[in-house]
């Protein structure tokens, strides 16, 4: 019962949680430190390139376990299931996976077309319903910019192989 | 001296830095009146667009974002109590009662006075000590950057809020971790994987941009304020605004606190980790327990006094929050490590040369900054009622904007679509941090003092054959030590002296 109240706090504690996941970074990082060749000539000199990687990861890990064993204070202010409370998680997902997509298709797509889809689906994510002036939003910005980029900076922007595919067949 | 003033005067005083000033001030005005986004966002996003400019005129345009911003953040806190930067929390205690009152537009008339005076002494005040500082520090060596770097990381965590110090020690270690990507001063590859687009290490403003803009953004549509980006300012309408006019004995009445708060504003503004958020508590409570009794019952109910001191205060923190940056070149907040960071990136090394090798450069943007405050009052003023319009643009639409803007400007760098997408990785994650209540500043100034900070240790270490007497060989390395010392116990003896602690420390997280 006692582990169970505890576990639940440990994991109900933004302190704690976060202090765990950069501890866990830190071990990650730690480990992939003692990887880091040594100069064949300057190997035996007072910093090498494995120094400060090893010490910062000492250093994180001794203040993370210092953040998690230390008990916690204002548990009620700290608790993940009140901080999240009310988050609007879909539409954030939606928008990140769809900047994750505009990355990816970026090559694909080309500046503008790409930027008008992203904007698009952005407006719609986010419950724009008027879906005519969301095109037109979507195409002026992303007009409005390429026109900024290439016409007045002369910033090469690729028009992108779908439209090099309609175009020049 | 002279030569360099006027050296600044002459590249301040181009049409093209004036425009771009002005272009500045208007648009950090519209980015800090949205809740959420503040100045770092506000510069975050100007730094692709400068990277063809010169460095004079792309640290013009930052500064008039940075002002505006900090402006544009007091504007949203009076019309809508949504106070767009941490640093105009304090001014919505009376600057909203004032505007429920009818009285906005005499609020907003103060706010702006109050803050070009603020920004008026600040100024003054840079220009006496900012020399003598570079003069200073141009004796230092090695040994005492390290120990003024160390400092800098250490002051971050003293001002952060009550429970939130190793927090912060813990965020400025991620950010010294995560600047030892890429190659070493030696030209060894770490943590690089074998992935070609890691060996320059992680971008300065892809990391920015994805910490600040991306996860505000992302944080405004998780957490819908009932105000601000999404109700728009249709709770104090351009009628309602009121006359903007102060009597003479209002204006009496604030003179000392806008004083006061300008000498006080601009010294917390110098220490690092401090910035406006904590300088415009201070000077509010200060005023507050300054004030008659009869005065004091006004506080919170729409006090002259109140609002002006705060406002006075922010703008005359981020003035002094220049100081370290141009004489020291350490960043003593998030807005100035994203400057930093734009200095290098145009080739330029801030710190006491750039005082000697680069007098159009420092003076110029000393300049700027008072012309900053010159053109907010003139153009923002007249402009208020229609500027807080643009509060209204909803939100479906904006944040999908924010989000593109900052996307293509870390593309625009570098051309490849493998920092975007590690630009949303890194966003997600510091959305996490967000909501687990992990302050962000402390890892933008860790990673932007981490490759500093490695390089100047490690000319120390070889300097003293490997010892560690360096630390205390040298009475300036030595005295920065012991400050490093006492600053980092404060937050822990005071905790143990007074468990109640300050309601204004608590609120400040350090991403002025």
């Amino acid at each position: 019962m006692l582990l169970k109240i505890i576990t639940m706090n440990f994991i109900n504690n933004k302190d704690k949680v976060g202090s765990s996941f950069i501890l866990l970074f830190a071990l990650i990082y730690l480990n992939a430190a003692f990887d880091i060749s040594i100069h064949q000539v300057l190997g035996n000199e007072v910093m090498t390139a494995r120094t400060l990687p090893i010490y910062l990861s000492i250093i994180t890990i001794v203040v993370c376990l210092l953040q998690i064993f230390i008990p916690a204070r204002g548990e009620a202010d700290e608790t993940i299931s009140d901080a999240i409370a009310g988050f609007q998680w879909k539409p954030c997902l939606l928008l990140t996976a769809s900047m994750l997509l505009y990355s990816l298709t970026f090559k694909f797509f080309g500046f503008f077309i790409g930027t008008f889809l992203f904007l698009f689906i952005g407006f719609a994510i986010l419950k724009e319903k008027r879906y005519l002036l969301s095109a037109a939003v979507a195409a002026g910005v992303a007009g409005f910019m390429w026109v900024v980029l290439t016409q007045m900076f002369d910033i090469y922007l690729d028009s992108g192989d779908l439209f090099r595919l309609l175009v020049e067949g | 001296m002279l030569d360099g003033i006027l050296q600044g005067l002459s590249t301040a005083f181009l049409p093209i830095n004036i425009l771009l000033l002005f272009v500045g001030c208007f648009a950090g005005t519209f980015i800090g009146m949205l809740p959420g986004l503040g100045p770092v966002s506000a510069i975050a996003l100007m730094i692709p667009i400068t990277y063809g400019f010169d460095p004079s005129s792309g640290l013009i345009l930052m500064a008039g974002v940075y002002y505006g911003a900090v402006f544009g953040g007091s504007t949203s806190a009076i019309l809508i109590n949504a106070p767009g930067v941490s640093g105009a929390v304090a001014t919505a205690f009376d600057g909203y009662p004032m505007a429920q009152r009818g009285e906005a537009g005499k609020a907003l008339a103060l706010a702006a006075y109050s803050s070009f005076a603020g920004g008026t002494i600040g100024a003054v005040f840079l220009l006496v000590f900012v020399p003598i500082l570079a003069k200073v520090s141009l004796s230092f060596q090695s040994a005492d950057y390290f120990a003024l770097m160390v400092f800098g990381l250490s002051a971050i965590t003293a001002f952060s809020g009550k429970g939130q110090v190793l927090k912060a020690v813990l965020m400025a270690l991620l950010g010294l971790m995560l600047a030892t990507v890429g190659e070493d001063p030696s030209g060894i590859q770490r943590f690089t994987f074998g992935i070609a687009d890691l060996y320059d290490g992680i971008s300065f403003l892809l990391l920015s941009m994805a910490t600040f803009a991306i996860a505000e953004a992302l944080m405004v549509i998780l957490r819908p304020r009932p105000s601000g980006l999404e109700a728009g300012s249709s709770d104090v309408s351009f009628k309602a605004l009121g006359s903007m006019k102060l009597s003479k004995e209002e204006i009496k009445d604030v003179a000392p606190a806008v004083a006061r708060s300008s000498v006080l504003g601009f010294f917390v503004g110098i220490l690092p980790g401090a910035g406006a958020t904590i300088a415009s508590f201070l000077a509010y409570g200060m005023e507050r327990n300054l004030a008659s009794v009869k005065e004091k019952l006004r506080f919170g109910k729409g006090s002259l006094r109140g609002l002006a001191a705060p406002e006075t205060a922010n703008n005359a923190a981020s003035t002094g929050s220049f100081v370290p940056l141009l004489t020291l070149g350490i960043p003593g907040s998030a807005t100035t490590a994203i400057m930093l960071g734009a200095l290098l990136s145009y080739g330029v090394q801030p710190g006491p040369r750039l005082y000697i090798d680069n007098p159009a450069v420092f003076w110029s943007v000393i300049i700027s900054m008072y012309l900053g405050n010159i053109i907010l009052l003139i153009l923002n003023l007249p402009l208020i009622p229609y500027i807080s319009k643009l509060l209204d643009i909803p939100r479906q639409f904006l944040t999908p904007i924010i989000l593109f803007l900052s996307l293509i400007g870390v593309y625009l760098v570098s051309f490849n679509t493998v920092d975007l997408g590690m630009m949303v990785f890194i966003g997600v994650i510091a959305v996490v941090f967000r909501v687990l209540n992990f302050p962000l500043a402390p890892l933008l100034l860790g990673f932007i003092l981490g490759g500093m900070l490695e390089e100047n240790l490690r000319r120390a270490l070889l300097i003293s054959d490997g010892s560690l007497e360096f630390l205390w060989q040298r009475p300036i390395t030595a005295t920065i030590i012991v400050i490093t010392i006492a600053t980092l116990l404060m937050p822990i003896l005071s905790s143990l002296k007074n468990k109640k602690g300050s309601p204004a420390l608590e609120t400040a997280n350090g991403d002025d």
